[in-house]
C-alpha cells in the first residue's frame, strides 16, 4: 500500500511563492491503477516527482508498506519511473543495452533480469529493434523502450508519465493490456495522462488536479454517472467536473 | 554484490560509449599530439640558451606536466559533464533514482572514464617522446602510486563542479575557467609541506612532476599525506554534491536543462 499524507509543494521563485501542489492525502492499494489528470501546470508531474524523491515535498509524507521515502535507498529499490518518456533513455545504446543498464543501476544480477528483458522486448514488439541504437528509432518506439526499461525492473510501484504519448493506436491498446497485466501482478501503478480512452479502459481511480488542488478522487464510472450528459463519455464528464471543480 | 553489478555495467557501457564516440576520441588524440608538437617547437627554440641536460629535464617536465594536466582536467570535468549531458538527454533523473545514490553511479562512471583517459595518455606519452626526440624512463609503479591520490583529489573537485552543474546546468564557461585554476594549482610550491599543500590537486601534481620527470624521491609519510589529502577532498566533494542535490530537489530543478 502507498500512503500519501498531507503532501504539498511550494516553490519559492525570487520573492514569489508558487503553490504547485496543495496538501492532499491519498492511499493506493496493491493492484490498483491510479491516473493523475488535469490541465497543464496543475501539479501532476510535481506530484509524480515527489513520489520518486526528485522533488522534496514542502509538507507531508510518503510511505510504501511502512517504509517512508526518507529511507531513500530501500524506497527507490521498489520504484520504477518513466518521467519524460523518450528522453529518459540512453540514445547511443540499443533497447537491450538500455534495459540492462537500467537493471544494473538498480543492482540487479543478470540471472534475475535477462529473462525479463527478453519477455518485455517481445511484449512491446521491440525484437526487430533490439540491436539498433535508440537514436535511430521512432519516438513511439523510444517511448516503448523507456517503458520496457522500467517494467524489466520488476518494481512494486510504477510511475508512468504519459505512457501512451507518441504511441500508435494499436500500441496504445497493447499498452493498456500491458498495464492491466502488471496490475494483476499486484503492482501499484500511477500514470499521468490526458488519454481518456486509456483511463476508461485501464484505470481504477482518477485523481484530478487543478491549480495545485486535488479536487476529486473517483472511479471513471462515478465521474461519468455524476457529470456525464448521457453520452457515456469520460471526456465530457471530466470537462464538466473540472468546470464545477468539486465532486 | 549489488554495487558490483552496477559498477561492472558502468565499465561495460563506458567502453561501449567510447567505441560509439570514437570520432570524438580520435579528434582529442590529434588535438593532444598537435599540442605536443607545438610545445616541442617552442622548447627547441630555446635550445641555444640552455644546456642540453637542462633542456632534457625541461622536456621531461613539460611532457609529464602536460599529461598530468590532461589527467587532472579530465578527472575534474567527468562528473560535471556527466550531469550536464544527463540533464540534456533526460537520463539524469534515472541516475538520481538508483538506490545506491547518484554519487556512487557518477563516481563509477568517473573511475571508468579516468582509467580510459589514462590508457590513452599511456599510449600518447611514448609518441610524445618520439615527437620531442627526447626519451626518459617512467617508473610505472610509482606512477600508479601517485596517480590514485591525484585522482581522488580531482574527483572531489569534480563533484563540487557537479553540484554547480546540478543547480546551474550550463557550467561550461565556469569549467573553462577551471582550466586556468588547474594550471595555477599545478605550479604552486606545495612541496615540502606548507599552506599551499592543503590546496586541492597541487601537492599531488607537484609530487608527480618531482618524482616522474625530475627523478626525485619522496618519503612514505608524504605519500600517506597525499592519500589522506585526496580522500578528504573526495569526501568533501561528495558532501557538497549531496548539498547541491538537496538544493536542486527543493527547488525542483533536478534534470531540467
Amino acid at each position: 500500500m502507498l500512503e500519501i499524507t498531507n503532501l504539498s509543494k511550494t516553490f519559492k521563485i525570487k520573492s514569489r511563492e508558487i503553490k504547485a501542489v496543495k496538501p492532499y492525502d491519498l492511499t493506493i492499494n496493491k493492484g490498483e491503477v491510479v491516473a493523475f489528470i488535469g490541465p497543464n501546470g496543475a501539479g501532476k508531474t510535481t506530484s509524480i516527482k515527489m513520489l520518486c524523491g526528485l522533488v522534496t515535498p514542502t509538507t507531508g509524507n510518503i510511505c510504501l508498506c511502512d517504509m517512508t521515502i526518507s529511507k531513500r535507498s530501500k524506497y527507490l529499490s521498489q520504484l520504477g519511473a518513466v518521467l519524460e518518456g523518450a528522453r529518459n533513455i540512453y540514445w547511443r545504446l540499443n533497447p537491450f543495452e538500455n534495459m540492462e543498464v537500467f537493471c544494473r543501476m538498480r543492482g540487479l544480477a543478470p540471472k534475475v533480469y535477462l529473462d525479463r528483458i527478453d519477455h518485455y522486448i517481445k511484449l512491446l514488439d521491440l525484437e526487430k529493434y533490439k540491436t539498433i541504437e535508440c537514436r535511430y528509432l521512432s519516438r513511439g518506439n523510444q517511448q516503448k523502450v523507456a517503458i520496457a526499461c522500467i517494467l524489466a525492473l520488476n518494481a512494486e510501484v510504477l510511475l508512468l508519465d504519459e505512457p501512451t504519448l507518441g504511441l500508435d493506436i494499436e500500441m496504445s491498446h497493447r499498452m493498456m493490456e500491458i498495464i492491466s497485466g502488471e496490475k494483476s501482478k499486484d503492482r501499484i501503478i500511477i500514470v499521468t495522462t490526458h488519454d481518456m480512452e486509456f483511463i476508461e479502459q485501464t484505470v481504477d481511480r482518477v485523481v484530478a488536479f487543478k491549480d495545485g488542488n486535488v479536487f476529486f478522487k473517483s472511479t471513471p464510472t462515478e465521474i461519468i454517472s455524476k457529470f456525464g450528459n448521457g453520452d457515456n463519455r469520460l471526456s465530457t464528464a471530466y470537462l464538466k467536473a473540472i468546470k464545477e471543480e468539486t465532486l | 554484490m549489488k554495487f558490483l553489478w552496477m559498477f561492472t555495467s558502468e565499465i561495460k557501457y563506458g567502453l561501449i560509449m567510447q567505441k560509439r564516440y570514437l570520432f570524438d576520441i580520435l579528434a582529442g588524440i590529434v588535438n593532444i599530439l598537435l599540442f605536443v608538437i607545438f610545445i616541442q617547437l617552442g622548447i627547441h627554440s630555446l635550445q641555444g640558451d640552455i644546456s642540453s641536460a637542462a633542456l632534457g629535464t625541461k622536456l621531461s617536465s613539460v611532457i609529464i606536466g602536460f599529461f598530468t594536466f590532461i589527467v587532472i582536467s579530465s578527472g575534474i570535468m567527468l562528473v560535471a559533464n556527466n550531469i550536464t549531458e544527463g540533464a540534456t538527454t533526460g537520463t539524469l533523473e534515472q541516475t538520481m533514482l538508483t538506490p545506491f545514490g547518484a554519487e556512487y553511479v557518477l563516481l563509477s562512471r568517473t573511475i571508468v572514464g579516468s582509467v580510459v583517459n589514462l590508457l590513452i595518455c599511456l599510449i600518447l606519452i611514448p609518441i610524445s617522446m618520439l615527437i620531442c626526440r627526447h626519451w626518459f624512463s617512467i617508473d610505472i609503479g610509482m606512477l600508479f602510486v601517485l596517480l590514485v591520490p591525484l585522482w581522488l583529489s580531482c574527483w572531489g573537485v569534480g563533484f563540487i563542479l557537479g553540484a554547480f552543474a546540478l543547480i546551474f546546468k550550463r557550467v561550461q564557461s565556469f569549467m573553462n575557467l577551471t582550466q586556468f585554476l588547474i594550471l595555477s594549482l599545478m605550479v604552486v610550491p606545495s612541496y615540502p609541506f606548507n599552506l599551499y599543500s592543503l590546496l586541492p590537486i597541487s601537492s599531488e601534481a607537484t609530487t608527480m612532476n618531482r618524482v616522474l620527470a625530475v627523478g626525485n624521491s619522496v618519503t612514505s609519510e608524504w605519500v600517506l599525506f597525499l592519500y589522506l589529502h585526496g580522500l578528504i577532498y573526495l569526501i568533501l566533494g561528495i558532501l557538497i554534491f549531496k548539498l547541491g542535490e538537496r538544493y536542486a530537489c527543493n527547488k525542483g530543478i533536478l534534470g531540467q536543462y
